[in-house]
């Protein structure tokens, strides 16, 4: 009987500790620990040699020398290998467009010129072949954002992860997009353009003037609407209007697109007039109204600085010194990589940024820790910190260096695939005999 | 008898004072003796070298090693801690051109040559230095199945077209293929409008030169029989370069993508008995690196662009290292003045993307395109007898944190980094100067005209 | 003198109405002939003088008669049958030659064929293809291959613009076809009329092979070859190649009968002259690197080339003058921005450029490069005399800027031994000016061409500057 009862107790207790563990590694999907690696934490921890990251339901819970390894936590060597905060950048329009010489494929920029009710999240196609592809040197959040006419309409901030638009959102809603005529901003392009000259000019002063006092009416409607519908909840809804009531409240930063000297001014100055929350998105001269944008102390996402210089007799590195400069000068920035196609790139912006004149930590923070705080989201991003969310980077070396090769991404926890259409074609073809 | 010897013993003597003169100069620096001194010298020939040093005389490499000697009067530069590269070789621009890069009016115009239209001042020349680029390909684009012919030109800034020239080079003509060749026609009525009729056009137009050189055979053929009613035929200056290429006197630079469209390119060379030189972009190669390999045509590409056409979207950072890998010739190009800057980084991306090594990834941009442009005689290696052509960096090239520090063409410094600031300060000083007189001189309603305006040799870049 | 009254014999009435009527018929047929007969005889007095070929005068008479001067000195006796002109405190010039403009050119498609070339439409998706309309306009001038055009054909006598040529005291001009690439033939023209016929000095003086410009008959930018610069270059040199061998073609047929014959061809038949270095060849060129290509293309040619614009040709100097090429030099300056943005910084270059460019001609000058100064396509002639102005300003010396709008034109032009300077025997076109003709305040008030009098009047001065856009001459 004793014998009998041994048997079950063993196969009893065999699937208890069968099922437990698997009960156990169905709830760990997203919790492991990282070992041993160089830790990149961009916080006041600073560099941490041969320390760990603890992550537990995606969220990091220790980071250090020493940490207590939870039972049964899936572990990661990190010997010899880098950890760095998942990179974040933080303008573009991935998810929007496809092949850039088809038009039914470009979901980023509609007709009209006031579209505040627009959002981009709602048009984000989650299996753009762009999203893994922009993922493979560890970039684990983007923003896309609308473009064209004067309010585009609202950008989102998203994880390069997950099935749905719903999966992937860290923000439906991260900003307002505006370009105040004159400034040719689009999303992630556009310039200044060459002054008008002589009656021209003139013309085109009028015109843009009246464009922003359309823009400020516009703005003073939502005020008033606002206050309507607190007075009265039964006033008739206005989804344009009500789309702009947050940003009237300060509440919805603006995305304030201006390349130009020129048009940072107006743009400062306008923000500043309508009372609102906002930063410059563009900035190609930003350097040279650095102490402005000091003194008001806003914030710059710049576009791509691998870029030429505008100007014939501008110097040759014209973009390159420009985060430099802003750094020099006190000023916030992100830098970023807004083509769709190639946000794998958002390191080598960084890199060359470095190789110009900042500082490697400096670099490091203009792709994780600095969008994370500009974008309003630097309580659960940009760092490795305990309380943040697990978006993770492991590399083989220098995340900014062109050689380096990406081990593992960790976004909220999940170890992702760095598999893409192109590496599935090198195998492929690697294979032709 | 001395008398007689005498303006004999005059004249030796002079070339024996000659002779030793030119001896001596040999051993002592003169104008133009340079040593890169204790640099990390990458070959590309034979390998790297830890510390080593470079000696300069009359525009040529005079001599490599871990230990050269600087003759008397030498300028000696120290390069400790610095590296040093065979100056960049972009195989693929449209930089320095004026008043456009496509003639797309006709299917065929082989007639057009963008060395008649070079534009030495363009600032993209200048820049492009700044990024350690010493010789380039300038094309015509790719609105057409057969463009212009194309101009191997040396960033000899401050020389005017002519002094661009490489001098030497084989002379080249563009072809096209794909998407940019179908759409590109004025009126959409310009044929070809599918791959089919592109190879139509480019059969036709070799067709055509067979026949003008049967005309001109026959010709001669009548002159040298004593036909003194033989007419000439007409020269043809766009059958001319076809002619050429029948001949294996000009090189074909063929712009294509798709798999397909290069295997079309191959039968048609076969067919006609000639080898094409390279294939521009040639995004698919991978998929095909065996006919490639097999034809001998070099695949000249991008880094990592891709996705921007249709054509363009099965294109992979991985292409020039499996074209590599399968045995094959690849190069990186830039198409593209921004790209050009930087074709250190595009050249690294092929360590990632593929795993080639440094050796290999260097290669891409310096001898690699120097084989494809037939300059490797001159360019492309650091070793003796090559023109110094050279960059130092202050980091390894392959790194996202060189920058070039000074870029020789021809022995002569064309980029300095130090006298690229001091010219800056100049150039402000020039700007008060001019803007003070030109406030003195401001017409008071006295005497206005159109300008000449900006001259028609300043020319917007193109990406095909 | 006295009248003595005289008395009609009382004869029968009718007689002394029939005298009466006689005399009636006379006297307005004498009014008429006096009327409708110009004075063909003048002597300008008391004018300061400015002969070019020689020395000034500063108090003498120029005698004009049949369209060509008689006499000129200090001390010149008026002929008894001239139209005397006090001229004093006026200054007499020779009639200004402007050696390369488009003086009352009006070039139109008209009588060339009904339509231009098929417009572009805007391209279209799908099966649906316009098809092409078959134009009416011939290939060559599709090309912009008409070297057989002459300016004169296409002159209206009547446009404005002669007019204040003339107030600004040009008296002749070298037209030049623009349309094309190979316009045509340029025509010296004195500025009269009424008709054409009357204006005509010399009907073809110079081939114009227009590299700037836009292709003919429709078109021109819309897609048609060429639309490049160096397709344009391939153009002129694939013609020229033509042009020659339709010469050795004609030739061979001529020599030996059983030789095929050649097509006839109007263009390079027109073109021949060109081949034979008999006539000169105008390129514009500006910027050194254009200039440099004009040069290459007249080596590669063996052309008689003329350089017409040379903004930069300063920079050139040497190899204009070690090659002797004539310049027709333009004084087209480039205007200041005038944009509202404070912030706007203009390029380097282009201030640069445009501080330095009314130096150039006295760079050219200092080098010794002979050039004539020119209009090209500037809309108000009196912009072209301030910008000359504004050259001497900046160096040019004043003689030379005069000779290089008398006598160096008319060298160049071939006709200096009828016009460029005011002396006994040429042709009777000259200037009277208030003062120093290339003093803003100057007035012209008479000018003399081919010796019939022109008044200037008042209105034809104001500079487009001041008065607004779309001044006089157009």
């Amino acid at each position: 009987m004793a014998r009998l009862l041994q048997r079950y107790l063993i196969i009893f207790s065999g699937t208890a500790v069968l099922a437990t563990a698997l009960f156990l590694s169905a709830a760990d999907e997203r919790s492991f620990v990282i070992q041993n690696a160089k830790v990149y934490t961009l916080s006041p921890a600073g560099v941490l040699d041969r320390a760990s990251i603890v992550v537990v339901d995606g969220k990091i819970t220790q980071v250090g020398k020493t940490v207590k390894v939870p039972a049964g936590a899936q572990v990661i060597k990190g010997e010899g290998l880098e950890v760095y905060p998942g990179m974040i950048n933080a303008w573009g329009n991935i998810g929007l467009t496809g092949i850039g010489s088809v038009d039914v494929m470009n979901d980023s920029s509609d007709m009209g010129n006031f579209k505040p009710q627009l959002l981009a999240f709602s048009a984000v196609h989650p299996a753009s072949e762009h999203i893994p592809i922009a993922r493979v040197n560890g970039i684990t959040t983007a923003v896309s954002a609308p473009s064209g006419g004067i309010i585009a309409g609202q950008a989102a901030l998203l994880h390069l992860d997950g099935w749905t638009a719903d999966e992937m959102a860290v923000l439906k809603s991260a900003g307002m997009v505006i370009a105040l005529p004159g400034s040719g901003g689009r999303g992630g392009r556009g310039g200044g353009g060459a002054p008008a000259v002589g009656a021209q000019a003139g013309e085109a002063a009028r015109a843009q003037q009246q464009q922003i006092n359309q823009l400020s009416e516009l703005l003073e409607k939502a005020r008033h609407y606002a206050r309507a519908r607190e007075a009265n909840p039964a006033t008739a809804r206005d989804r344009e209007l009500d789309a702009l009531v947050p940003v009237v409240k300060g509440q919805m930063k603006v995305f304030m697109q201006a390349q130009t000297v020129r048009d940072i001014r107006t743009a400062v100055e306008f923000a500043r007039k309508e009372n609102l929350k906002f930063v410059i998105q563009g900035g190609r001269e930003a350097a040279k109204v650095a102490d402005l944008l000091k003194k008001e102390n806003v914030a710059v996402i710049l576009d791509s600085i691998v870029a030429l210089p505008s100007r014939q007799d501008d110097p040759y590195d014209a973009r390159f010194t420009v985060p430099r400069e802003l750094a020099a000068a006190g000023v916030k920035f992100a830098l970023t990589a807004p083509s769709a196609s190639d946000v794998r790139n958002l390191p080598y912006e960084a890199g060359f940024a470095q190789a110009y004149g900042l500082s490697h930590e400096e670099a490091l923070k203009t792709v994780t820790l600095y969008p994370a705080e500009i974008l309003g989201v630097a309580d659960r991003l940009g760092s490795i910190e305990p309380g943040k969310v697990a978006d993770l980077v492991v590399t083989d070396g220098d995340l900014l260096e062109i050689k380096t090769q990406v081990k593992n991404l960790f976004i909220a926890g999940k170890n992702v695939s760095l598999g893409t259409k192109h590496t599935l074609l090198y195998k492929k073809y690697m294979d032709r005999k | 008898m001395i008398d007689r010897l005498k303006p004999h013993a005059k004249i030796l003597l002079m070339f024996v004072v000659l002779a030793a003169a030119c001896a001596a100069w040999a051993q002592v620096g003169g104008p133009g003796v340079v040593l890169i001194k204790d640099a990390t010298i990458l070959t590309v020939s034979h390998g790297d070298i830890a510390k080593g040093s470079i000696l300069i005389r009359g525009g040529k490499i005079a001599e490599v090693g871990p230990s050269v000697a600087a003759p008397a009067g030498a300028t000696v530069i120290d390069a400790a801690g610095q590296f040093v590269t065979p100056g960049i070789i972009d195989p693929h621009s449209h930089i320095a051109v004026a008043g456009g890069i496509n003639e797309g009016s006709l299917a065929v115009t082989s007639m057009v040559a963008i060395e008649d239209v070079l534009d030495s001042t363009d600032i993209n020349i200048y820049r492009e230095l700044a990024g350690g680029v010493t010789t380039t390909l300038t094309m015509h684009g790719s609105a057409n199945p057969i463009g212009g012919t194309n101009a191997v030109i040396k960033l000899r800034w401050g020389k005017d077209a002519k002094g661009l020239l490489f001098q030497g080079a084989k002379p080249t003509l563009k072809f096209a293929l794909g998407e940019n060749v179908k759409r590109s026609g004025p009126n959409p009525t310009r044929y070809p409008g599918t791959r089919m009729g592109t190879e139509d056009v480019i059969r036709a137009a070799f067709i055509e030169a067979r026949n003008y050189m049967a005309q001109w055979d026959e010709y001669r053929k009548r002159a040298a029989a004593g036909d003194k009613t033989a007419i000439p035929p007409a020269r043809d200056l766009k059958l001319e370069p076809l002619v050429d290429v029948l001949r294996g006197e000009r090189t074909t630079n063929v712009h294509g993508y798709r798999a397909d469209e290069m295997l079309m390119m191959i039968r048609m060379a076969d067919e006609f008995g000639f080898k094409i030189d390279a294939f521009e972009h040639g995004l698919e190669g991978y998929k095909i690196a065996k006919e490639i390999v097999a034809h001998g045509a070099i695949v000249s590409t991008f880094a990592d662009s891709w996705g921007f056409k249709v054509e363009a979207w099965d294109a992979i950072p991985y292409n020039a290292a499996i074209i590599t890998r399968k045995g094959g010739i690849a190069c990186i190009n830039s198409d593209s003045a921004e790209r050009a800057r930087r074709l250190n980084q595009e050249a690294a991306r092929t360590m990632k993307y593929g795993g080639l090594n440094e050796q290999e990834a260097l290669a891409l941009i310096t001898l690699n395109p120097a084989k494809e442009l037939r300059v490797d005689r001159w360019v492309g290696t650091i070793d003796p007898g090559k023109d110094a052509d050279l960059v130092i960096w202050n980091r390894h090239p392959l790194s996202v944190y060189a920058v070039a520090q000074k870029t020789f063409v021809d022995g002569e410094i064309y980029f300095d980094i130090q006298k690229d600031q001091e010219m800056r300060k100049r150039m402000e000083e020039e700007r008060k100067t001019l803007e003070a007189l030109d406030k003195k001189n401001a017409p008071q309603g006295r005497g206005r005209g159109s300008a000449p305006g900006a001259s028609a040799d300043k020319t917007p870049q193109h990406q095909d | 003198m006295t009248h003595t009254r005289m008395r009609f014999p009382s004869y029968r009435a009718g007689h002394r109405i029939w005298t009466l009527a006689c005399l009636a018929f006379l006297i307005a047929i004498s009014a008429q002939l006096v009327k409708t007969e110009e004075p063909l005889v003048f002597a300008i007095t008391n004018a300061r003088i400015i002969p070019v070929a020689g020395a000034p005068i500063e108090r003498g008479t120029i005698v004009i008669r049949r369209g060509v001067i008689e006499a000129i000195g200090a001390n010149v006796t008026a002929p008894g049958d001239a139209r005397l002109i006090d001229a004093s405190g006026l200054t007499a010039y020779p009639g200004l030659i402007d050696a390369f403009s488009d003086i009352g050119l009006e070039e139109s498609t008209a009588g060339r064929g009904a339509a231009p070339a098929a417009a572009t439409p805007a391209p279209v998706r799908g099966a649906q293809q316009p098809q092409p309309q078959p134009s009416t306009i011939p290939p060559d001038e599709r090309q912009g291959l008409t070297p057989y055009r002459r300016a004169f054909e296409e002159i209206n006598p009547a446009h404005r613009k002669i007019e204040s040529a003339r107030a600004v005291g040009i008296t002749t001009t070298s037209i030049v076809p623009r349309r094309g690439f190979f316009p045509g033939q340029g025509s010296l023209l004195n500025l009269s009329g009424p008709e054409v016929g009357a204006m005509v000095v010399k009907p073809a003086t110079s081939f114009y092979i227009n590299t700037a410009g836009r292709g003919g008959g429709g078109g021109g930018g819309g897609g048609n070859y060429p639309g490049s610069l160096m397709g344009i270059l391939a153009f002129v040199k694939q013609t020229l190649l033509d042009a020659d061998r339709y010469a050795t073609a004609w030739n061979i047929y001529r020599a030996n009968p059983g030789a095929e014959r050649p097509e006839y061809s109007r263009a390079l038949e027109a073109l021949q002259p060109v081949l034979k270095r008999e006539v000169p060849v105008i390129m514009p060129a500006n910027s050194p690197a254009e200039i440099q290509r004009a040069l290459d293309l007249a080596d590669a040619f063996k052309l008689n080339l003329m350089l017409m614009g040379c903004a930069e040709g300063g920079k050139m100097a040497p190899a204009l003058k070690s090659r002797n090429i004539p310049v027709l030099l333009a004084v087209k300056y480039p205007d200041r921005p005038s944009g509202t943005d404070p912030d706007f910084r203009e390029e380097l270059d282009s201030l640069r450029r445009r501080v330095e460019a009314p130096a150039n001609a006295a760079a050219l000058a200092r080098a010794g490069v002979r050039f004539a100064l020119v209009s090209d396509d500037m809309a108000n002639p009196r912009d072209f005399i301030n910008n000359i102005g504004r050259a001497i300003e900046a160096g040019l010396d004043k003689e030379v800027a005069l000779r290089a709008l008398t006598l160096t034109p008319a060298e160049i032009l071939g006709v200096a031994d009828r016009l460029g300077a005011i002396e006994k025997n040429k042709t009777a076109n000259l200037i009277l000016a208030t003062g120093d003709i290339f003093d803003q305040k100057t007035r012209v008030k008479f000018a003399f061409i081919d010796g019939r009098k022109f008044d200037i009047p008042e209105q034809q001065l104001a500079p487009s500057g001041t008065a607004g856009r779309g001044g006089p001459g157009r």
